[in-house]
Parts: C-alpha cells; structure tokens; sequence
C-alpha cells in the first residue's frame, strides 16, 4: 500500500479519464433525499457529500433480477455469452466495502457463484471517506474503517484527497494519470491524523453489541420478537436495501409468442411469508416474529458461525428505510434490556 | 456454470401408486452420463422448464451408472408438471447437492434404516448402496412402514429384501383392507424397531419419513438406547439453488443444502426452528 | 399470419367495466400480431360476433352487474378449460364496487324516476359467480405479467407470479420510499407485487389495485397513516379504492 495525494480539482479529471478506459459508476442524487448509483455523466452530477445510496453496490454484482439461462425446444439451454465490461465504482464507503466482502464470502462459499463473479471480478472500487449521520453504526459493528477490498481509497481533507493506492489495479488508475498525484506533505499526514479524530467524535448512537450473539441465543423466546413483528409491515424493505443480504428466488417465465423460457434469478426476503414453505403445506417460519427473528439472527449469528464476522455493516439502510420506523438500535437494545 | 442444469432424457416412467412414479433419466451430454457421480442420501435440482425448479432425492443407487431415478410425488407445480411428462421428454438436472449419508462412518458397524412413507426415496438408494457391497457392513436391518399394502412403495423390491437372509428386513403398515392380501406386520413401524431387534452398540440408524413418523421412531430409537449422533436423519426444506447461496433452506444457523440434508439427531436438536 | 385450426383458443370477454384491461391487451401492438400467431381468438365481445368456438383460456375482464353476465360466465365455464380474471374489476370488483351506502339509496338518489327498474345488482367480482382458475389483477393489468401468465397457462401450468408486497419491487428499482420521505400515504407495503410499482416510480403512492399480499400487516399501516396525521374516513377511503370490497 502506498499514499498520494490529489488536489481536489483535479478530481473531476481524473474520473473523466477514468470514465474513458472503464465503465465508471458515481453516487448521484436520484430522489429528494435519496442517491443512487448509476453510470458517470460528467463530474456535475457527481454527489460527493451522498451518505447512502437506497440501493448498496451488490446490485452490480447480484442484480434484483437477472436471466440465468434460457431454453427452447430444440436449441436447448443457452447461456450468455456477453463479457461484463471492465468496471470502477467510485464512492464507496467503509461499510459498502465490507458489504461487497460479505457478499464476497457467500457468493464463493461451496460452489462459486459464476453470474456473480463473472461481473465482480471485472469491477474495482475507488473509497470515499465519510461522516456518519445518526443512522450509521459503523463504529458499533467495526467496519468504519477497512483496509482491503478497495483499489484506490480517497480520505477528504481540505483541499486535497490523501489517496491509498492498495492493489495494482488502483496503480494502473494512478498510473492514468501520474501528473494529479504526488507524495503527501507532512502537513497533509498531520491532517489526516486530525481527520481521524474529528470522525470519531461524530458517531453520536452506538449500538452495544457485546455478547450478542449468545443474548440472541438466550433471548429466543422473548416477547420482544412479538413486539416488533406487531409493527412491522414485512414489507422487505429492509433486506432489499440490505448491502449484504443475497437471498433469492428462481422461476421460469416463457415467452407466448417465441415459446422460449428464460430462468430467472431475483431478489426475495426472509421476511416473506412462504420463504420456508415447501411443497406438501408445510411452513418451517410461518408465523411473523419467527421471521422478524430469523432474520436478526441469520445477520448476527448465522452467518458469524460460518465466516466468523456478523453481516450488518452498520450502513444504516434497513433503519433509515423502514416504512415503520423499526431501527436496529432499538430492537438490540430489547434485547438487552 | 452454476445453476444451469444439464439436459436429460426421461426415458422410463414406472407407475408406483396413484401419486407416486419412479422416473429414470439420462443425462443428454455423454461425457456428463458418464461422469455423473454420487453419494447416498444426495439430491439433484430437477427442472421442468417454463414450469421450475424443485430439490428431489436421488432413488437409484450409485452403483448404477449411466442413469438417474427419482421417485416423487405428484405434490406440487413442479413435481405435477413431471408426472404429466411423456417419456422422451426433456427434463433439466443439476447436481448432485449435498453432503449425503457418511457411509465411511457407517460400514463396517451394523446398520439399521427405517422408512416411512415417501421417506423410502432416498433410503432406496442407500439400501442399493449396501447391497452392492453387504460384505462391508455386519448386522443390516431394514424397517419400513406404509399405511396399507397398496401405498407400500417398491412393493416387489421391498418383498425381495424380506426374503434375503442376510438382511433382516420387516415391512409394516397401518391397516389392511379386506380382500387385501398381505404377510407383513401390521401395526406402528416402531413395533418392527422391536422385531428387527439390532443391537444398540456399533449400529448407526438411517431413518426418514414424514414429521409424525419421525417423532414416534425416534422417541423409540432414544428409549432403546441409540446415541443422539448415531441416528442421521434426512431433512426436507425449500431450496432455490441447493448451492448455500438463495438462504431458503437455512436451519438455524446451516444450510441444508449444503451441511445436511443429512444431519444426526444430535445437531439437528442443537439447530433451533429444526421441526 | 398462422391461421391453422390447431392453435390453443383465446376468448376475451368484457362484462361491466371500463373495457380498460381488453385495451391494454389491443395495445400490445406488433406483440398482438404475434399473440394471433400463437393463439385463436374465438371471442372479443367488444369488437366481433363470437365464432361459436369453445375457448381453452377465457380471459375476462370487468364485474358481474347484471343477471345476463351471470348466466353468460355460468355457461362459459362449462366451455372454457380456464377462466382467467383479468383487471382488478373481474378480480375482486374494483372501483365499481367500491362505496358505503346501500345500492337502493344510490337507486334513489341518482334515478328517481327509473331507478326502481333497472334489473342491475350490485358489482360482483367473476370469482363470485363461477370459479376461476387464475386472477390476473391490476387497474389496468400490466402486458408483461399478463404475458408472463399466458406463457405459463398456454403450457397447462398454474402461473408462478411474484407473492411478496410492492414495495420489494419498488425498493428493487431504487425508488425513494415516498411513505418514509415524503409522507405520502402508500398502499405498497400491503399491497401484491407485479405492476413494477408503476405510481411510486414517478413520485405517486400506490392506490392497491393489484390487491392486499396475503401478508399484509394492514393494521401496522392503518398505525402509520394515523401518525402522519391522516384521519379516519380518509384512512378508509385509501383502501376503499380497490383494496376493500
């Protein structure tokens, strides 16, 4: 890992010329309040002070809905053939990126999942540094800062970014355009420091997470789950936005007219009420605070059993989207209580 | 490329009952019939395409090569779309997925398995494991419980088994109607648990069937004194990928697809949500 | 144009409604040509005289107002090997149906003279007369999930269609949920997915036509319309609309 420096007007021309070898996707404003990620257009558009995008970056990998195969009498089954094009996001934050390294551990566990890969190895990741505003929980979940997964990571400071170039990828995006970049000053490293610490005072909520996954455990039976699940519209919101859950359903749809059918993948939640419903009418989480349950479970618990790390990155999402107001903080502290 | 299947050929249809058939099929791709491979307890993703995607456990043994067979009831979209299919019809197939019964732990102990129902569909294909090489096992005993001598599956290989020697092999079912002739015990399957008589020490325990079935054999297994992790149950979930990805199987903290559908009954206790 | 007698048989059937969902069905244009391909039309009730023929899928849209229609969808189903319902009308009565007062007030009220006469009774989802095989709902019905349903019908198979609530569809598309920013009275967190959240994805709260998901926590919502300040009757009135008959 080395570190440069890069003005901040120079930024604008170094993701013009980044934007002409890759497919470069940028944070823009979409609603009144809300970001998106989507293709660049032109510095302008660029939302550099964005917090959240509704949807996290595993659409590029893991789209909401995606054509597996298809299969016509006769031809039989065919796949795509496309080759994803070579692609950057720009704007990333820490807890993004370890929601791209969650998804990473999933999608490669067992069997890799080659639609996912096919577009995740040809994608590299530019960070952004952030403040968080009363939603993120980052610090309570250990994932304010990283230290892999990125190419290039931009920390802002007052008139330059301080550019981690961490793989030969973010090297070759350096290396596009050597004249913006030069070696920090030793003010800019005493800046950085600063920085640092001024982030850290900002984290005004953290959510306790001491032990737990054993309060979880222990809580099984609690009453909370009744509670919650009583305001909850199981809508979905939560997990569609979620930066790290993958669940999907498959289905066939053919085409009247051609008599081709095309298999698809597309995103499902836990939360749905025949999720665990199998053939024979039997529903293995049929009633909702099983389901409100499981799902803070499998993100708490589940998946640490198997990786060794909880999947809430502490975005912010699932709170700062609930239709009911259901935070994250709220329902860990019930369970503490 | 995951989650694509494989063409395959359903070339026989064999009429079990009126909601079950036993299809076998042949995958289109020589080199994949040939390369084909599984374990004992494992199950493929069977597709119907325009219809989907359902998991189904593979009935044949592994031993025989070139062909597949799945023995499944007509329940569901997928699964009624199969039994409306003609012979020569083109299926798709994926797998096989999952971790299968641990037949290295098995043999060489005595090995007992009991049925119930559909449950026999994956059993099968362990039992044509054993028979294949019976010289690896001791004691084998075989129970399987049906709820009449019409819905008793395999009826003809079932018979064949009780009349082995080397194989102590009790069919049971619930009731007999008149003008039904059958030789078998009748009664609760637990009651066979009794007449099969194997010792508890160095027996493992396959077992599977529906959920009540499930309660009672193993409330019998536990009072005979069979340990909690020598008894392997098979586990039925929804499953979309059978890859450890979709999240629809999980149990607990597992994905059935993956660490099961086979577990003991020791670990599938510790798993919450299990029934 | 493929014109052999050997294509699966299409009826379109309009009883009391708009005629909006047989519209969205015309409307698919170069598809049309293509579905004429694939299919017999028997019968379009609205635009030619019927060729006698017995349909295999019989799609039909509208609600069942008068004793007519409900002799005519008694004998359809003794003809037809599916009854397809399609448009929020034909499905669970839709904006027809919808209202408080008893229908003899309205009589009254809007007919004095000639009120008394009218053989008409009150709106009737199809479902309610004759048994259907499938619903097919939306005010109007989306092309691609009709589309969608065909393709699985047109096989002999039971449609598979998307069973969660709309806002997973729309949360998919990245829209900005209009209940949480800006206050808006959404139906989607209880209402079936399928439309592609066709109103939130231009800034409206969805109305509900596609019907309550078989999951909704409508009293979580009703909790919800309370704390923006909605008040009772207009709390009624938004599931009035389609999603209560």
């Amino acid at each position: 890992m080395i570190f440069r420096t890069l003005t901040k007007e120079s930024l604008p021309g170094f993701l013009d010329t980044v934007s002409g070898s890759y497919r470069l996707v940028v944070p823009e404003q979409k609603g009144r309040d809300t970001y998106a990620f989507r293709p660049y257009s032109g510095f302008h558009k660029v939302a550099m002070g964005f917090l959240r995008t509704v949807i996290p970056p595993k659409q590029f990998f893991f789209p909401p809905r995606e054509g597996l195969f298809q299969f016509t009498t006769g031809a039989g089954i065919e796949t795509a053939t496309d080759e994803p094009p070579s692609s950057i996001i720009f704007g990333l934050h820490p807890c993004d990126l370890h929601g791209i390294d969650i998804l990473d551990r999933v999608f490669s566990y067992g069997e890799r999942d080659t639609f996912y890969w096919r577009r995740r190895e040809k994608t590299g990741f530019i960070g952004l540094s952030c403040l968080p505003d009363k939603y993120c929980l980052c610090k309570s979940m250990h994932t304010d800062f990283i230290v892999d997964i990125y190419d290039l990571f931009l920390y802002t400071l007052d008139d330059v970014y301080m550019v981690s170039v961490r793989t030969a990828l973010g090297d070759d995006l350096v290396r596009l355009r050597p004249d913006l970049f030069r070696e920090p000053t030793a003010g800019e490293i005493a800046e950085y420091k600063d920085r640092i610490e001024e982030r850290e005072a900002k984290f005004t909520r953290i959510m306790d997470i001491t032990n737990l996954a054993d309060l979880l455990t222990l809580e099984y039976k609690s009453d909370v789950w009744e509670r919650f699940s009583q305001r909850c519209l199981f809508c979905g919101s939560c997990v569609m936005v979620c930066p790290t859950c993958q669940c999907f359903d498959v289905f066939d749809s053919t085409d009247p007219l051609t008599n081709t059918t095309v298999r698809w993948r597309r995103w499902d939640a836990c939360m749905r009420k025949d999720y665990a419903l199998v053939t024979g009418g039997h529903n293995f989480r049929g009633a909702r605070p099983e389901r409100f349950r499981f799902r803070y479970l499998h993100k708490e618990i589940g998946f640490a059993e198997m990786h060794g790390k909880p999947t809430c990155t502490g975005c912010g999402r699932c709170s700062e989207t609930c239709p009911a107001g259901i935070d994250m903080v709220e329902v860990v502290r019930s369970i503490r209580e | 490329m995951s989650l694509v299947p494989q063409t395959a050929t359903l070339v026989e249809k064999r009429y079990l009952d009126p909601q079950h058939s036993l299809f076998r099929f042949v995958f289109d791709d020589e080199g994949v019939r040939e390369s084909f491979s599984f374990s004992p307890g494992q199950f493929v993703m069977l597709s119907i395409f325009g219809v989907g995607e359902a998991p189904i456990s593979i009935t044949s043994g592994p031993d025989e090569k070139g062909f597949v067979e799945l023995c499944v009831r007509q329940a569901g979209r997928v699964t009624g779309a199969l039994h409306a299919l003609e012979e020569n019809a083109t299926v798709g197939l994926r797998g096989p997925y999952g971790n299968g019964y641990p037949v290295d732990v098995m043999e060489g102990g005595n090995l007992l398995i009991v049925a119930g129902g559909l449950g026999i569909a994956p059993l099968r294909s362990l039992i044509r494991y054993v028979l294949y090489r019976r010289d690896r096992f001791r004691e084998v005993g075989i129970g399987y419980g049906a709820r009449n001598p019409e819905s008793v599956l395999f009826s003809g290989e079932m018979q064949n088994l009780v009349a082995r020697t080397d194989i102590k092999c009790i069919l049971s079912v619930d009731s007999v109607p008149e003008a039904c002739r059958w030789d078998g015990h009748v009664g609760r399957v637990t009651e066979i648990i009794d007449r099969i008589n194997m010792p508890i020490e160095g027996t493992s325990v396959a077992v599977c069937g529906p959920p009540v079935f499930y309660k009672f054999v193993l409330e019998k297994l536990l009072s005979l004194g069979y340990s909690k992790g020598s008894i392997y149950m098979s586990l039925e979930r929804r499953m979309e990928c059978g890859l450890g990805k979709c999240g629809h199987c999980v149990v607990g903290h597992k994905y059935t697809c993956i660490e099961g559908p086979i577990f003991t009954y020791w670990d599938a206790i510790n798993l919450p949500e299990i029934f | 144009m493929n014109t052999s007698n050997d294509r699966p048989k299409l009826g379109l059937y309009s009883l009391t409604s708009c005629s909006g969902d047989i519209l969205e069905i015309t409307n698919l244009e170069e598809d049309l040509l293509r579905l004429l391909d694939v299919v017999e039309v028997v019968d379009l009730n609205v635009a030619m005289p019927s060729t006698g023929k017995s349909p295999d899928i019989a799609l039909v849209e509208g609600a069942v107002t008068q004793p007519d229609e409900a002799r005519f969808l008694r004998r359809l189903r003794k003809k037809a090997k599916y009854i397809v319902s399609i448009g929020t009308c034909a499905c669970t009565g839709g904006v027809v149906a919808r209202g408080t007062k008893k229908r003899k007030e309205w009589l009254r009220e809007v007919y004095p003279e000639t009120g008394e006469g009218f053989t008409s009774t009150f709106p009737r989802p199809v479902g309610d007369v004759v048994p259907v095989d499938f619903s097919v709902p939306g005010c109007p019905i989306e092309r691609g999930y009709l589309m969608h349903c065909l393709g699985y019908l047109l096989k002999g198979v039971t449609p598979e269609v998307p069973n969660y609530p709309l806002c997973m569809e729309c949360k998919m598309k990245g829209n900005e949920c209009l209940l949480r920013y800006r206050g808006l009275p959404c139906l989607g967190p209880v209402t079936r997915a399928g439309c592609g959240a066709r109103q939130p994805s231009v800034g409206r709260p969805c109305d509900g036509c596609f019907g309550p998901y078989e999951d909704a926590n409508k009293e979580a919502l009703v909790e919800i319309f309370r704390r923006m300040g909605l008040g009772e009757d207009e709390i009624r009135m938004r599931f009035d609309l389609f999603w209560e008959r």
